[in-house]
């Protein structure tokens, strides 16, 4: 079993983030769901908003614009038009 | 033989020409490095994109989405990608040369086109060849917004769905290497088969393995313009690195010119004035001679 995912954010201009972390929390089209280590795999489309992630006990955010989501059991791709770390 | 004031000036000319054209192949050489870090920039996005759309269109219907539909072909689209700026040798003539190559290939089979461009240059070579140009993007080698292939993008994608459209080419270079681009027309829309067979890491899960929310179609739908937009603008920036290549070696070329011409210059330069140097002595020898005579 996967203990960390690997988050990852990528937008076309070259905003390139990855990360390994421990959960995701991402504002879904159907609805906000967290992801853990050992989801199953799932892709669906992002509202505009924040994604955040926890690594330990650190937490961001990231406001995403026009977004989409490939959740694996280790991994977290996030595809988005526009992304921002909040500090 | 030309007289030496003639000769000085010209090598002067010619010397601060290399100048300049040093000068600009250096920013060229500059302004590459930066187009294509974009380039690279972007391309994590775009592997995303196609992965997750050949994901998508295992086991779907074709003719169920307007932009996979393949319909009979009236109306063409060029997307013509190129430069905003001249001297970068056959950089620009080389897109209008395919651009001319496709528009009497499409005139053959009956059909129509439209043209939309990008590259203030390219704009005003076609206008200047009595095209009609319906959407143009210029100036943005300069700072490219990625709102602005959307908007171009969303233009074009309209279009298409609307049936105004049946057929989207790209006509633009494709960096090959800093010394070679090559110009190509890529079908943009509808999105080919080679969606299909496009590379990607295999045992990653395959689309069965995977839950849609909220359900394929509705995701395929908005994911299918992410990547007509992704298209028109990895060709910009291709273009952009390839614009840059292109006149860095045309800089190079013309600076090597300039330095063979001033050493020609400079040897008929020494010439002219040993031989005014030598009719010089031999007035004086002659002279002289005369006086002791």
């Amino acid at each position: 079993m996967d203990t960390k995912l690997v988050f990852k954010i990528i937008t076309p201009e070259g905003f390139d983030f990855t990360e390994e972390v421990d959960e995701v929390v991402a504002p879904g089209s159907e609805g906000e769901f967290g992801v853990f280590p050992g989801h199953i795999p799932l892709i669906t489309t992002l509202n505009n908003g924040v994604v955040s992630y926890r690594k330990g006990t650190l937490k961001k955010d990231i406001d995403i614009t026009a977004g989409y989501v490939e959740v694996g059991p280790d991994r977290v791709y996030i595809l988005a038009d526009k992304a921002q770390i909040k500090e | 033989m030309a007289n030496l004031r003639e000769i000085r000036n010209r090598i002067a000319s010619i010397k601060s020409t290399g100048k300049i054209t040093r000068a600009m192949e250096m920013v060229a050489a500059a302004k590459l490095r930066k187009a294509q870090a974009a380039m690279d920039n972007a391309r994590p996005y775009s592997e995303m994109l196609s992965k997750m759309l050949k994901y998508l269109l295992t086991g779907v219907e074709r003719e169920e989405y307007p932009l996979l539909a393949i319909r009979p072909v009236k109306m063409v689209e060029m997307i013509v990608v190129a430069g905003d700026k001249g001297l970068c040798g056959a950089f620009n003539s080389n897109v209008f040369k395919e651009v001319a190559k496709q528009i009497s290939f499409l005139k053959n089979n009956g059909s129509g086109y439209r043209l939309s461009v990008v590259g203030r240059r390219t704009r005003d070579i076609l206008k200047r060849q009595g095209h009609e140009l319906r959407y143009s993007l210029v100036d943005v080698s300069r700072s490219m917004q990625y709102s602005q292939v959307q908007d171009m993008a969303k233009d074009i994608i309209d279009d298409y769905v609307s049936g105004l459209i049946d057929e989207v080419l790209i006509i633009s270079n494709r960096f090959v290497s800093i010394s070679t681009q090559a110009v190509k027309s890529v079908k943009l829309l509808p999105i080919e088969a080679s969606v299909e067979n496009m590379v990607t890491e295999s045992g990653q899960g395959s689309a069965s393995s995977f839950i849609f929310e909220p359900s394929e179609g509705v995701i395929l739908n908005k994911l299918l313009p992410k990547y007509v937009e992704n298209g028109i603008y990895l060709s910009m920036l291709e273009s952009r690195a390839s614009e840059e290549a292109a006149r860095m070696m045309a800089m190079q070329n013309a600076t090597s010119n300039t330095k063979e011409l001033t050493s020609d210059l400079t040897l008929q330069y020494n010439k002219a004035r040993q031989a005014s140097i030598t009719i010089e002595l031999i007035d004086i020898v002659s002279g002289a001679a005369a006086i002791t005579s």
